[in-house]
Formats: C-alpha cells, sequence, structure tokens
C-alpha cells in the first residue's frame, strides 16, 4: 500500500485543516512535505511588515499567496508596497494599513495597486491614519484618486475603507464598483468628534446610503461604522432599494436611527446577522426580527451598549429566533435578570452569548434572588453548544461554584469564558476546578486582583492549553455611570495595544463564524458608545489567548502613535475573525498585564478594585484589600486603599445602618489596625494560607458569618472614614471569615 | 436498484444504487453503462476496506451531495468531525491509510475529509519528529536544510 501521506493531493487536503503553527511543523518533517506545506503556508500572509524576513522571502513565495495583509509607515510606503505586490500575481485579498501618513494624497500607492494586482482583486482593504501631530485634516480620498483609481479594481466584491470619504467620493466609487456585495466603512476618526466638527459635515452621510441602496444590486452585507451622518432617512431611502442585505452593522451610528431601522428591518427579510451596538434602536427593532417568519433566519445579534433595548425585546428573541447561535446584549442595562426567568428560550443553538452589565443596579431597584440565579443557570444549562461566555460586569453574585456549577459543567464546548469585573473573586481553587471541568476551555477572562503565579503553574499540570486572562477592573465603571464620563477616555488608551495587529480576514464573508463577528463589533462598542453612556466597560471580548500575538502588537504599535486610540479601534475591528479568537489581539483594559505578565506588579492600578455593585443584597463582597492582603504586597495596599475611598460612598443600601451606628467605637480601633499597614501584613500572609480552608459553601453568605459581618463594617468604616450607607458593602462571607480569624 | 460491487479479493457487497452512488466514481460509471445487472470491479480496494467504506455510504446516505467549495474558507478548518465519523474513524493507522486512499480512489469527498482532518489532528500538537515516527516517514533533510526552513518559517509560528 502506498503511504498516502507521501501523495501530493492527499496532503494537500490533509493540510488544509492546519493552522499555520502547525504548517510550519509540517513544512519540516521531509522534502515532500515541505512543498506541499509551504504552498499552503503562503497562501495568507498576516501582518507583513517591511525589512522582516517575511518580507524579503516573497520574492521567493510570492506567487503563493492569495491573501496579504501588510503594514506600511511612512513615505517608503509606495515603494515597499511595491516590492511585494510585484511578486503576487495570484493576490486576490489585499488588506493596506498606512500609518503615519502625511502625504495630502495617496495616489502613489493606489498606482502601486492598480500596476501590480488591481485587476485580480475581489477583497480590498485600506485604512489610512495620519499621524496625530498632523496639521492638516485626516486624509480624505479626493475625488481626483477616487476617479484614478476605483475604476481599476474591475473584479471587486468586497470593500473596506477606513478612511474618510466625502458623499462626492463615495458616488465615484458606487459608479465604478457596483458589484459590490459586501462594503464597510469605519469613521478613523471616531471617538472624538467634537474635533473634527468640520469634517464630519463633509463625511458621508444619508445621500451616500440612498446611492448605495440604488447601484449596488449585489449588496449583502453593510458595515457603517461610527458615522454620525447617517439617520433614518438615509436608511428608509436605501431599504427602499436594496432589499436583499444579509448582515447589517450600524455599530455606533450616532444619531436617531430607530424608525429607520424598523423600516429597514420590515424591507430586508433576509437579513441573518445584525449589529446595532450603540445605536437608538429599541425593543421594537427587536420585535421585528423576531417575528414569527423571521426569527428562524436570524442567526447573530449584537445590542451592546442600547439604553433603550429592554427586557422585553430580548426576550422576544431569545423565545423565538431558534437559529440565534450569537447573541449579545451586554450592557443593555434596561434588561434585567428576568430575561432568564420569564419564559423558556429557544435559542437552543447559542454558540456564543454576552450578557454582562445588565441589571444595573443603579438602574434596576428589583434585587436578584436566589431564584432569580438559579433560574438564569438553568436557562444556561440547555445552551450546550455554546462555546463562549461571557457574564462579566454582572451586578450579582453568580455563585458559579454552587447554582452554576452543573451549568457550567454542562457545556462542553466552552472554549471561551469571561467572568470580569466581578463581585465575587474568583478563588485559584475555582479556576483549576474550571480547568479540570472545561477540557474544551481555552481562555478564562478574571479580574486582575492579585498575584496568581502559582495558579499559572498548577493550571499547567490540568489544562495547558488554558490561557488565563486577568484584567484590570474597570473600578470606576458604576461610578461614573451616573456622573457622565469623567477619566474614561484614558482607560482605552490599552486598545491601541492590540489596534494594530490585523489581518485581512475581516473582510471574510465569514456567514456562519457568528463568535469572532460579534466580537469584532463589540469592541468597539464597548468602549466607544459606552463612553458616552459613562458606562465605560473597556474590555475587549476577544482577547487573544496567544501571547504572540499581543507581543506582536505591541511590536507594532512601537512605531506609531500611542495616542492614535481612536484610529486603533478601527484597526482593530478589521480584525481577524478567523475560527477561534487565535489571532485576535488582548487590546483589553490590562494588555499591559495580559497573560504571561501576572506578575506585573502594577499595584495601585491592577488592584483596584470591587464594590461596584455593592449595593446588592448578597454581601458577598470581597474587597480589594482583601486580595490585596493576600498578596502581602504592601506598595498594592497603600495603592489599594484610595480607591475604597472612591468606591464606597457610592452604595446605597442602608439596611443595616443601625449596626454601624453601634459599634462607633469598633471603628475607631480598627483604624488603627488597618493604618498600620506594614505590621499586618504578616499576618495576612498567614490568612491567605488559612484561606485554602475555606469552603465552597463559605463563598455564599450564610447566616453565621453575617453575625461577624459587624466586624468586616468597621473596618472598612475605619479606613474609609464613610457613611453608614456602605455597611453592607463588607458584609461578607469571606472578608468576615478573614476578620475573624485575625482575632 | 440494488448494485453489486466487486472487492479486490473478489467479495461481493449488494448494496442499494443510492448508497453506491455516495461514490462518484461508481455514480459516473453508472451513468455511463446505464441500467445494468453487472457487477462492479472495484480493483484497488480489499474486502475489509470496502466494507467499512460501504457502511460509511450506508450512514451518510442522505446527506446532501457536497458542493465543491474552492475558497480558502478558515472555517473549513474548524476541524469538526461529528460524533459518528469520528467512532467510525477509530481504526488503526493502516486502516485510516487504505480508508483515506479508497475514498481517494472511489471519489467520495465527504469520507475524504474526515480521513484527512484525523490525519490533521494526528499532526496537531506533534514536533516533526514525531510526525516522522507516527507516519513513518524519512527525514531527507540535512540539519542545516531544516534549520534554515525553521528560520524562514518562524514568522508562521505565533500566528
Amino acid at each position: 500500500m502506498p503511504n498516502p501521506l507521501l501523495i501530493p493531493e492527499i496532503l494537500h487536503a490533509v493540510f488544509n485543516n492546519l493552522d499555520a503553527p502547525a504548517l510550519a511543523v509540517a513544512a519540516i518533517v521531509c522534502r515532500s512535505w515541505n512543498a506541499v506545506a509551504t504552498q499552503a503556508l503562503w497562501v495568507d500572509i498576516p501582518r507583513l511588515h517591511p525589512n522582516t524576513l517575511l518580507y524579503v522571502l516573497t520574492r521567493r513565495y510570492g506567487h503563493h499567496v492569495r491573501k496579504l495583509d501588510i503594514l506600511l509607515t511612512g513615505d517608503p510606503a509606495a515603494a515597499q508596497l511595491n516590492y511585494v505586490l510585484q511578486v503576487t500575481p495570484h493576490l486576490k485579498k489585499l488588506a493596506i494599513k498606512l500609518l503615519d501618513w502625511t502625504a495630502q494624497t495617496a495616489l502613489p500607492i493606489f498606482r502601486v495597486i492598480e500596476t501590480n494586482v488591481a485587476a485580480n482583486l475581489d477583497s480590498l482593504s485600506i485604512t489610512i491614519n495620519t499621524r496625530d501631530d498632523f496639521p492638516h485634516r485626516p486624509y480624505t480620498i479626493t475625488a481626483e484618486d477616487a476617479i484614478a483609481f476605483f475604476p481599476t479594481l474591475s473584479r471587486l466584491t468586497k470593500l473596506e475603507l477606513y478612511i474618510f470619504p466625502t458623499d462626492e467620493t463615495m458616488s465615484i466609487m458606487l459608479d465604478s464598483l457596483p458589484r459590490l456585495s459586501a462594503v464597510l466603512f469605519s469613521h478613523p476618526t471616531a471617538s472624538d468628534p467634537s474635533n473634527d466638527q468640520e469634517f464630519e459635515l463633509e463625511y458621508f452621510g444619508d445621500n451616500t446610503l440612498r446611492l448605495m441602496g440604488q447601484k449596488l444590486k449585489d449588496l449583502r452585507n453593510l458595515t457603517i461604522k461610527h458615522n454620525q451622518r447617517i439617520t433614518s432617512t438615509g436608511l428608509v431611502d436605501f431599504s427602499t432599494f436594496c432589499k436583499t442585505l444579509t448582515r447589517l452593522s450600524l455599530d455606533t451610528c450616532c444619531q436617531p436611527i430607530a424608525d429607520g431601522l424598523e423600516f429597514l428591518i420590515e424591507a430586508s427579510p433576509l437579513l441573518t446577522d445584525i449589529v446595532l451596538s450603540g445605536t437608538d434602536a429599541g425593543d421594537d427593532a427587536l420585535v421585528k426580527l423576531a417575528a414569527p417568519a423571521r426569527a428562524v433566519n436570524l442567526q447573530m445579534l449584537a445590542v451592546e451598549g442600547c439604553p433603550r433595548i429592554s427586557t422585553v425585546g430580548v426576550l422576544a428573541i431569545v423565545k423565538s429566533c431558534s437559529a440565534l447561535k450569537d447573541l449579545n446584549f451586554s450592557i443593555c442595562y434596561n434588561v434585567l435578570i428576568d430575561v432568564f426567568t420569564d419564559s423558556e428560550w429557544k435559542c437552543l443553538q447559542l454558540e456564543s452569548l454576552e450578557f454582562g452589565g445588565i441589571h444595573h443596579p443603579r438602574i434596576q431597584l428589583r434585587n436578584v434572588s436566589d431564584f432569580d440565579i438559579t433560574g438564569m443557570y438553568k436557562q444556561l444549562r440547555k445552551l450546550q453548544h455554546l462555546n463562549y461566555l461571557n457574564m462579566s460586569s454582572l451586578p450579582i453574585e453568580l455563585k458559579l461554584f454552587n447554582s452554576g456549577r452543573v451549568a457550567i459543567e454542562s457545556m462542553k464546548k466552552l472554549n471561551k469564558l469571561a467572568l470580569c469585573d466581578r463581585k465575587d473573586v474568583i478563588e485559584d481553587r475555582e479556576v483549576i476546578w474550571l480547568a479540570t471541568r472545561l477540557p474544551s476551555l481555552r481562555m478564562l477572562r478574571i479580574d486582575h486582583d492579585r498575584a496568581r503565579r502559582k495558579l499559572i503553574d498548577d493550571l499547567h499540570q490540568v489544562n495547558p492549553l488554558l490561557h488565563i486572562n486577568l484584567v484590570n477592573r474597570t473600578s470606576d465603571s458604576l461610578d461614573g455611570f451616573d456622573e457622565s464620563d469623567g477619566s474614561d477616555s484614558e482607560s482605552f488608551e490599552p486598545h491601541v495595544l492590540g489596534a494594530y495587529a490585523m489581518s485581512s480576514d475581516s473582510y471574510e464573508d465569514s456567514g456562519t463564524d457568528h463568535g469572532s463577528h460579534s466580537s469584532e463589533y463589540s469592541n468597539y462598542t464597548g468602549s466607544h458608545c459606552i463612553a458616552s453612556n459613562g458606562f465605560h466597560r473597556s474590555e475587549d471580548e476577544s482577547d487573544s489567548p496567544d501571547d504572540s500575538h499581543s507581543s506582536l502588537a505591541l511590536d507594532s504599535i512601537d512605531d506609531s502613535d500611542p495616542d492614535d486610540s481612536d484610529d486603533s479601534y478601527d484597526f482593530h475591528d478589521s480584525h481577524d475573525s478567523q475560527g477561534s479568537f487565535s489571532d485576535r489581539t488582548s487590546a483589553t483594559y490590562s494588555s499591559d498585564i495580559s497573560d504571561n505578565s501576572q506578575e506585573s506588579q502594577d499595584s495601585g492600578d491592577s488592584s483596584r478594585s470591587s464594590q461596584y455593585y455593592s449595593d446588592d443584597d448578597d454581601g458577598n463582597e470581597v474587597s480589594g484589600r482583601e486580595l490585596v492582603s493576600e498578596d502581602g504586597d504592601e506598595g498594592e495596599i497603600s495603592g489599594y486603599m484610595p480607591e475604597v475611598e472612591d468606591d464606597v460612598p457610592e452604595d446605597d443600601d442602608v439596611s443595616e445602618g443601625d449596626d454601624v451606628s453601634e459599634d462607633d467605637e469598633d471603628v475607631s480601633e480598627e483604624v488603627d489596625v488597618s493604618d498600620g499597614v506594614e505590621d499586618e501584613s504578616e499576618d495576612e500572609v498567614d490568612i491567605y494560607e488559612d484561606e485554602g480552608d475555606v469552603s465552597d459553601d463559605e463563598l455564599g453568605v450564610s447566616d453565621d458569618e453575617v453575625d461577624v459581618s459587624d466586624d468586616e463594617v468597621d473596618v472598612s468604616d475605619g479606613e474609609v472614614g464613610v457613611s453608614d450607607d456602605e455597611v453592607d458593602v463588607s458584609k461578607g462571607s469571606r472578608g468576615s471569615q478573614w476578620q475573624r480569624r485575625r482575632r | 436498484m440494488p448494485v453489486t460491487l466487486v472487492s479486490l479479493d473478489n467479495e461481493n457487497y449488494v448494496v442499494d444504487k443510492e448508497v453506491a452512488e455516495r461514490s462518484i466514481l461508481i455514480k459516473n460509471m453508472l451513468e455511463d453503462v446505464g441500467e445494468t445487472d453487472s457487477p462492479i470491479p472495484l480493483p484497488n480496494v480489499t474486502s475489509t476496506v470496502l466494507k467499512k467504506v460501504i457502511e460509511y455510504c450506508e450512514h451518510h446516505r442522505n446527506d446532501p451531495i457536497q458542493v465543491p467549495d474552492e475558497t480558502d474558507d478558515p472555517r473549513k478548518r474548524s476541524n469538526d468531525i461529528e460524533e459518528w465519523d469520528m467512532k467510525f474513524m477509530q481504526v488503526d493507522q493502516e486502516m485510516l491509510f487504505e480508508i483515506i486512499l479508497a475514498a481517494n480512489y472511489l471519489d467520495i469527498k465527504p469520507l475524504l475529509d474526515v480521513g484527512c482532518k484525523t490525519v490533521a489532528n494526528i499532526i496537531k500538537g506533534k514536533t516533526p519528529e514525531e510526525i516522522r515516527k507516527a507516519f513513518n516517514i524519512v527525514n531527507d533533510f540535512t540539519p542545516e536544510e531544516e534549520a534554515q526552513i525553521r528560520k524562514e518559517n518562524e514568522w508562521a509560528e505565533d500566528r
């Protein structure tokens, strides 16, 4: 029998199932494998930078390349692009990112594309970022450039522009490229429109939208992000002509579009994927999508950060959309926990579910009961196909390891789990438990509360493929909620890190790749639109578990302007959506401490923590103080203290106010204790060791622990010197435990 | 209407036409000769393998015929193998290879795919040396050549 693995065509079929790292290994096996593996490897080149070995090697292997993603900086860009495109005659998909672009025109770049590959391209993505200190306006593709360039792209069906087209340019483009079936237009300077009022007025708007409907007969996939001129009128005009859309994203289009949206949904019966995050979309839109004739079509819905969406809208969806695979209603703070308990979910095919930040304690007066929690897990337990679950920022004690145990254990396909911004802390042994019970788990995102070095070691034994992603708590998230967005902007900066890591897959029309698709959008909304609400959740949904990506991203950002954070979003958005979350970089809040840097002694910030949801009834509040003390790191302790002050006054729950006054005396005593932080630290280390004995049950609030809670109350009162209100904050099982032992 | 398939070692297998036509090779043959009772010889397939292949075709007799899809869609790399197929492929390596060769010869694309995915899953996570050992492949590179290839492909290792 011949060895089938030496027959090229069979090898080729085998290698089609391998990712790049595996292909790189296969290429070393033997000569016949090398030939096939090299060819497969070079089909798709991500993130090509000039002056790297890969760049030089394109001379030899360029003829294999079908898909290329290239990052160019500054003046030599055109020459460098030419160097590569000359030798990639079979290129079909091209993504170009130009950083630090200072020229008034991008015509030289366009010329290079035109000369070498334009006629073959079926997919093109262009991003042009000017430097922040660039005195001129952001680069806008001129009408002259458009006339010269777009007609050369005769086979183009997919176009992404992260530049600044005007209505005029767009009109030329639409005339030249009638075959487009998928388009994406993302505002390059999205985050702070106030700086760009003049440009705003020139950015394309409703007119172009109408033309798109009229001229693009094959349009299926429309994405317009961060546009501030599109209104309901444009949407109505558009859908008067175009009724064939299957995918629509109006991510963070800030104008009122709700009415037009409803019209469009009504007029587009084929819609399968829809992203309305950061818009004023309301329940009516969702109810329309959930109508009997439509419900079976819907596969993906993201309404992250839509304040007008309530329980009613989401319930309509989950009750009827049986084909839904990807649902994100994070930060819809008008959605209550009832969404899980009111009726049976029909969307049992869900593969990705994100619902952090619902049931906002500032808005929802109703407390979450055990019944709710049980109901939630009962519902989650039926979602056997979940591979991504994001329960970050929930204002409730999740009881993940009590009530949630069975539900979690039944998620056999769970690949990514995000549990950040939590009310209760995830213990190391709970992480171990998750890693053991869920062998499919590859990424776990938890708060960066403490050093987890030992955990990482232990984990390696249990599930070496699991990456722990530690995220800085978005500490002021709820504080800022009703006080508008004080310090938000800086917290977004870390997104820059992931921003320049990119790949051309984003315009791969990934009809079923819903998981990553939504992530792609949610990144953006999680920051942008939320910023405007003052509820910022600077959390990236789609981190890479792969350290190397982060570092690549970091590398690439070195030569660009880190302040360029707005633009970076666009990059990030255009990021890969390949199968897993493999190519995604961690543009998280915590990028600087991601994955491999758990040791980061990023004291003050990283241990900022706790008590966002402290007015909740389940006072299982494990305060940052405790965490810090477990580290035995005094630096962190002192770094943390001020945060307590900031956080605690936010709490409204006065349910135990009586106790406080009774214990006034204790308060002053406790002040001394906790002021002497340095003296305490030794004890605290001991306490940490004791912690290991705490059983699961103690995680929940049990009655006997409440008895001790007064002590705990004293402590925080003392330290913080705040009002009675916050008593409940520290009425907590484990906190109490801790106190008890200390005595 | 049943069709008779004859293996290399002259075993006869009578299967439904619908099952036999999972093989594009057989389907084309049947279309060429029209209605016929004469057995179809499959001189490249032994009876043990043919039995196995027929088992697969029986199970998948009602699957929709795959549309050839040449796109380099990354989703195809998902490597999800159906549970039944996974079990079906739990065979020793010789049989795995035989099935792949038979699927290739008989032109049964889904079976070939499952076979290739199974092989891919064996490759994943292994070092080159482990792969060579697993599949009995001789390393015909010099150490220098190997080092050179490693260097050239470094970029792919952290994708």
